[in-house]
C-alpha cells in the first residue's frame, strides 16, 4: 500500500517536525549554557608538606556536574593567594568527592587537590589570611574563590630524620563555643625515644589566629567530656598567655608523659579540624624541633557548621 | 526425555531464584562498639520489647491510603565509638616512620533499618555511589529535613606522617556524634492495612578522630599464634 501526501499534508508535517527541532535545539542549548552556581567555603588550612607527594585539597561545590569548570584539562593555571602573597600551586586533580543539599539545592563537592614545589622559599610557616584560589581555564575565563586562611609549613628542616619523640596518643579535646564545636585543646602522650634525657621547651601550633598556650598545661590527658573551666579558675577560650611554658618539661629516657595544652583563639572563635604541633626540645644541650604531622581531628557533617563562612557565586555563560 | 530435561530446568531455576542469596548490608549505627543515648530512655528499635513495638504500632492513625507514619523519637542525641578506622603494628625493635594514607569511606551519613514487614533497598546511583530508602514510598513519607545540609560522602583521602614506637601497635580511632529517629509506618489501601512496621533512621552529624598507641600484648600474641 502506498500512502500520498498532498503537498498541504507534506508541508505541514515537514513544519511539525522542523518547530520540534527547534524546540529540541533551544532547550539543548539553554541546558547546556546554564549558568553554574559555585559555593567556596572558609575554612582554616593548617598543613605541613614534607615532601612534594603531599597535597593541599581545597573542596568546591558545583551544581552541575557536567561543566568544563571542574574539566582538569580546560585549566591553565592555579594558584592560591592574597593581596601580599601567593603559592603557585600544580593541580594534581578534580576529584568529585560528595554531593550535599543546601539550600534544596543539589551540589557536587569537587576536590582540587594542589602540590606546591617552592619549599626552599620559605624557612617559617607560611601564613596568609583570606586566600583566594585562583582558577585560570583555558578559554581565558578565570574564577577568584574565598577559600579562608592558609597556614603552611614547607618543611625542609634536617629535623624531620630524627626520632627523639614519638607522640603516643593525639586527640583534640571539643567543645561547643559560640555556637561553633571546635578544638580547645590537645592531650598528648609524649614518649622519649632516646636513651638521654629530654627538655621541652614549648607546644605551638604556630598560627597568628589561634595558639596553644602552653603556659597552662595540664600534665594528664583530659577527659573530652569533663569541663575545662572545672579545671581553670579563669578559663577563657579568647585569653592567651605571653608567656611561653614556665620551666620546660623534663622526660626521662624510655619514658613517657601525659599532657593537656587547651587552644586559644587570638581573633575570634573559629571552626578548626586540622592541625600540627611544633615541639621545640633539648637533648644533649642541643636545640630541635619534632612536627607533629598535620592531623584531622574532627569532621563535621554540614557545609555551615563545618566552615567558617560560605561564598557564593555564578558562572555565566 | 525432552520434556523431563525442560521440566527440571524450570525447576531448578525456580530453586536458584527463591534460595539466592541476597546481599545484606549492615547498617552501620546498628554495629557500633558503643553507642550511647544523651536520653537514657531511648533504644534502638531491634531492642524495643514486644509491648513497645505493639504499643507505638497502636498509635498509628487509620487512613483510606498511603503510610500513617508516627515518630516515637525525634531527634535523640547520641555518642558513638566507632570501629578502628586504622591499624598498623610495629613489632620490630626500632621505630619506623610510617606515612599512611587512609580513606574516610561513610558513604551515607544517613543509615536506616526496619523491623516488621517495612524493607529497605540498597541502591547505586549514576554516580555509583551507594544509596539507601525505605521501601514502598515511605521515604517520601519521612522527614529528613533535620539541616539545611545533607551531605553524603564517597572517599576522602589523608596522608599523614607518623612515627611508630618499636614493640606497639598505632590505632585511627573514630569516635562520634549524631542524632536518631525512629517510629511507626502502616501502609492503607481503601483502609485495609498493608505492610507495616518500624522504622529508625541514624544522622551522623560529627566524627571525632584519634592517635592511640599501645605495647603489644604478647600474651594476647601468644595465644593467637597458639591458635
Amino acid at each position: 500500500m502506498k500512502i500520498k501526501f498532498t503537498k498541504n499534508q507534506l508541508l505541514i508535517t515537514l513544519g511539525i517536525v522542523l518547530l520540534i527541532g527547534i524546540l529540541i535545539s533551544i532547550y539543548l542549548v539553554s541546558k547546556k549554557y546554564d549558568d553554574v552556581n559555585i559555593i567556596s567555603v572558609n575554612k582554616e588550612y593548617n598543613l605541613v608538606f614534607n615532601n612534594k607527594n603531599d597535597t593541599l585539597n581545597i573542596p568546591v561545590y558545583f551544581d552541575r556536574n557536567d561543566s568544563f569548570l571542574t574539566e582538569i584539562d580546560e585549566i591553565d593555571n592555579v594558584k592560591i593567594k592574597n593581596d601580599n602573597i601567593e603559592l603557585i600551586g600544580r593541580l594534581l586533580e578534580v576529584k568529585k568527592v560528595s554531593t550535599i543539599k543546601y539550600d534544596n539545592k543539589k551540589y557536587y563537592e569537587y576536590s582540587f587537590s594542589l602540590s606546591f614545589s617552592s619549599y626552599d622559599n620559605y624557612k617559617e610557616p607560611v601564613f596568609m589570611s583570606d586566600g583566594i584560589l585562583y582558577i585560570r581555564y583555558s578559554n581565558g575565563d578565570e574564577l577568584n574563590l574565598k577559600i579562608g586562611n592558609l597556614n603552611v609549613f614547607f618543611n625542609t628542616t634536617s629535623d624531620y630524620y630524627l626520632n627523639d619523640l614519638i607522640v603516643t596518643k593525639l586527640e583534640a579535646v571539643t567543645n561547643e563555643v559560640k555556637s561553633i564545636n571546635t578544638i580547645v585543646g590537645l592531650n598528648f602522650r609524649i614518649y622519649n625515644n632516646t636513651d638521654k634525657d629530654i627538655s621541652i621547651n614549648t607546644i605551638k601550633t604556630k598560627n597568628k589566629y589561634y595558639e596553644l598556650d602552653d603556659s597552662k598545661v595540664l600534665y594528664e590527658l583530659l577527659d573530652n567530656k569533663e569541663n575545662l573551666k572545672n579545671k581553670y579558675n579563669d578559663y577563657s577560650y579568647e585569653a592567651i598567655s605571653t608567656t611561653d611554658l614556665d620551666e620546660s618539661i623534663s622526660i626521662k629516657s624510655k619514658q613517657y608523659i601525659d599532657l593537656f595544652i587547651p587552644l586559644k583563639y587570638l581573633n575570634g572563635v573559629k571552626y578548626l579540624d586540622r592541625l600540627p604541633v611544633y615541639i621545640d626540645y633539648t637533648i644533649s644541650g642541643i636545640n630541635h624541633t619534632f612536627i607533629q604531622d598535620d592531623f584531622k581531628f574532627l569532621s563535621n557533617n554540614s557545609l555551615i557548621l563545618s566552615s567558617n563562612g560560605i561564598n557564593k557565586y555564578v558562572y555565566k555563560y | 526425555m525432552k520434556k523431563i530435561i525442560i521440566s527440571m530446568f524450570f525447576i531448578l531455576l525456580i530453586l536458584v531464584c527463591v534460595f539466592m542469596p541476597k546481599s545484606v548490608e549492615a547498617e552501620t549505627y546498628t554495629t557500633y562498639q558503643e553507642m550511647v543515648f544523651d536520653d537514657s530512655d531511648v533504644e534502638l528499635i531491634d531492642n524495643w520489647s514486644y509491648m513497645t513495638y505493639n504499643g507505638y504500632l497502636a498509635k498509628l492513625k487509620k487512613k483510606g491510603f498511603g503510610w500513617s507514619v508516627y515518630y516515637a523519637t525525634k531527634k535523640a542525641k547520641f555518642s558513638f565509638v566507632a570501629e578502628t578506622l586504622y591499624h598498623v603494628k610495629n613489632s620490630g625493635l626500632e621505630e619506623i616512620t610510617h606515612t599512611f594514607k587512609y580513606e574516610e569511606s561513610y558513604e551515607e551519613t544517613i543509615q536506616k533499618s526496619v523491623k516488621g514487614s517495612l524493607e529497605t533497598e540498597v541502591s547505586y546511583n549514576k554516580e555509583k555511589k551507594k544509596e539507601s530508602k525505605f521501601k514502598f514510598g515511605l521515604e517520601s513519607n519521612l522527614d529528613f529535613s533535620i539541616e539545611s545540609t545533607e551531605k553524603t560522602k564517597t572517599t576522602e583521602t589523608d596522608t599523614v606522617k607518623i612515627i611508630i614506637a618499636p614493640n606497639t601497635e598505632l590505632f585511627i580511632k573514630v569516635q562520634g556524634e549524631g542524632v536518631l529517629y525512629q517510629g511507626t509506618a502502616r501502609r492503607y489501601f481503601f483502609w485495609i492495612k498493608g505492610k507495616e512496621g518500624a522504622f529508625e533512621y541514624a544522622i551522623i552529624t560529627t566524627e571525632y578522630y584519634s592517635i592511640d598507641m599501645n605495647v603489644i600484648d604478647e600474651s594476647k600474641e601468644a595465644t593467637t599464634n597458639e591458635n
